[in-house]
């Protein structure tokens, strides 16, 4: 018998392996994201146990996916479908009771959650048709972003209820307790509706948060509501603020002051003294006799002043500062008329962008 | 030959404005007054042999024309006779035309440029004058709205008297009050123009002269208003 040595000739480390080694090292290491991986990974294996119909195997797995022990993290969506094929693998096994509480609380959790029959038995279907009747749960999908023209679109939306109920929606704005109702009936699974993007006066929705609220009541009192938030951004070019109104430094007084009265009468002896000093420019040779004529137009003067001061007296009001006052306020209408019509032409181009926030809650 | 003159210019006057509103409006009349007058005149002279006083009313016509809303022309034509006031003076028949046109320059201010023509008609012979005069008005509303009041001064420096060298010093003032509603159109103007002429190298004495009037204008308006 001959024995026969195997020797292992180990490969001659160089610089460049150990650098590869440890680099391959690292990203082995494990993080956060491995064992969200591990996770899809458990629940893609159960899943082929499940289709294979390893029914018992499928349901250890899954049961380890949502074991508050589990060392992997778990997302919502993960949990749902956890709960799905654990509801599913029970049900083909005849535990319809165990079937039904799992498919609840997938349903819980997400009531959009639904069997696609080409995928679930008619047995499963039955199971988790009992556990939507069992449970009143709504919910409404997360927006998807999106650009709309205010006046001829409208923001599609999608909720569901998971048996018949009476089901509200509507969009509340943040900081305002009344909403704008887009759905108001008895309803059952997935709807979708749409809202125009105004409020309940008919203006167009300001720039803000909203929240797309659902409420449900079914026929045994059972309640539930669900809300997804997001957010209304105008894109629009800037607008030109409309002037401001005349102030009272800017207008003119439009009565004229006790001490106008006095003015007028001093106006008229001015012009009297002007008539009277012109009389002066003659030659003092020539004087003889004075200047009558001159006494008549100093008396019409004088006489134009009474009558300026009494008729001020009586209509203190300054026509000419109202009518300029009338004129600038004319001017400063037409200019904000102005504005106005360029600003409505601007909000013509107005474009309404859908921003969804957050997970629905 | 002097007076053809002046007949001259008092036509192109009225027709130079009338014709441009004319082309501007159609047939429509050309904006301004047509008014009587009726002064009360006092003309004095000294010719170095004392004191000459002779006074009287004074009627004629006058037409405003506005052909822009800054400007303003008035041909003025008067006639009457001045009779004596004091001993040693003579009757004189007095008639003058004038054509002065005014632009508003400010709010408050006008220059003025007046032609006149003017004539005495003595016993003893005829003299006439022509002048043109430049000068000024300061005006405002006396009574808001109903009567506006002006005062102002013209000096002229071309200033032709037949038969005599022309004056050394010829400075005028008036005073005026006007109405311009929107049909009637008055006032009631002084003025008082001076004239003082030296004494020659052929032994002619220093000679002053003036005339004032007191002239009262009833008009009524006539074309489309225009603000002023």
């Amino acid at each position: 018998m001959s024995s026969r040595t195997f020797t292992v000739r180990w490969p001659r480390l160089t610089l460049v392996t150990c650098i590869a080694l440890a680099a391959v090292a690292i990203s082995a290491s494990p993080r956060r994201a491995s064992a969200q991986g591990s996770t899809s990974e458990s629940l893609a294996q159960a899943t082929k146990l499940y289709e294979d119909l390893q029914v018992e195997r499928a349901l250890v797995l899954l049961r380890q996916v949502i074991s508050s022990s589990s060392p992997f993290e778990v997302s919502r969506e993960q949990r749902v479908q956890a709960y799905t094929y654990i509801g599913a693998s029970l049900a083909i096994l005849g535990m319809r009771d165990s079937s039904i509480a799992y498919f609840r609380a997938a349903l819980e959790r997400d009531p959009f959650t639904d069997l696609d029959p080409s995928r679930f038995t008619e047995r499963e279907r039955s199971a988790f048709g009992e556990a939507r009747l069992r449970t009143l749960a709504v919910a409404a999908r997360p927006l998807l972003p999106r650009r709309i023209d205010p006046r001829t679109d409208a923001i599609p939306m999608v909720i569901v209820s998971t048996h018949t109920a009476a089901v509200h929606a509507e969009i509340v704005a943040a900081g305002d307790t009344s909403g704008v109702p887009v759905f108001d009936r008895e309803s059952e699974g997935v709807r979708e509706l749409s809202w125009n993007a105004r409020l309940a006066d008919g203006r167009i929705a300001p720039a803000g948060r909203y929240w797309l609220v659902v409420r449900a009541r079914d026929n045994e009192g059972l309640t539930d509501s669900s809300s997804v938030a997001f957010e209304v951004v105008h894109d629009l070019p800037a607008l030109e603020d409309s002037l401001p109104p005349l102030t009272e430094t800017e207008l003119q007084a439009e009565r004229w002051p006790r001490s106008s009265a006095y003015l007028q009468l001093g106006k008229g002896v001015a012009f009297a003294a002007a008539g009277l000093a012109i009389s002066t420019l003659g030659n003092s040779k020539l004087d003889r006799g004075g200047h009558p004529l001159s006494r008549g137009i100093a008396i019409a003067g004088i006489t134009a002043g009474v009558a300026g001061a009494i008729d001020r007296r009586r209509h203190p009001v300054n026509d000419a500062a109202v009518a300029a006052n009338d004129r600038r306020r004319a001017a400063l209408a037409a200019r904000n008329a102005e504005i106005a019509s360029r600003n409505a032409a601007r909000l013509a181009l107005l474009r309404i962008v859908i921003i969804p926030s957050g997970t629905p809650e | 030959m002097m007076r053809r003159h002046w007949l001259l210019v008092a036509l192109l006057a009225i027709a130079i404005p009338g014709a441009t509103a004319a082309g501007q409006g159609g047939l429509t009349l050309p904006t301004g007054a047509v008014s009587v007058v009726a002064a009360s005149a006092d003309h004095r002279v000294d010719t170095g042999l004392g004191l000459e006083r002779s006074a009287g009313p004074l009627f004629g016509a006058q037409l405003d024309l506005e052909p822009d809303e800054r400007v303003m022309v008035t041909l003025r034509a008067l006639g009457g006779t001045l009779n004596p006031k004091i001993p040693g003076s003579e009757t004189r028949a007095l008639g003058e035309l004038a054509l002065t046109t005014r632009l508003d320059m400010v709010s408050w201010f006008r220059g003025t440029v007046t032609a006149l023509g003017r004539s005495y008609d003595g016993p003893l012979a005829r003299q006439h004058w022509s002048e043109l005069s430049l000068g000024g008005e300061g005006h405002g509303m006396l009574i808001d709205n109903l009567l506006e009041a002006s005062v102002g001064l013209s000096l002229a420096p071309i200033v032709r008297v037949s038969g005599r060298r022309g004056p050394d010093l010829s400075v005028a003032g008036l005073a005026r009050l006007r109405h311009s509603g929107e049909r009637l159109d008055l006032s009631l103007g002084y003025s008082l123009e001076r004239y003082d002429f030296a004494a020659t190298a052929d032994a002619t004495p220093r000679r002053v002269e003036e005339i004032s009037m007191l002239v009262l204008r009833a008009g009524l308006r006539i074309g489309a208003r225009r603000s002023r």
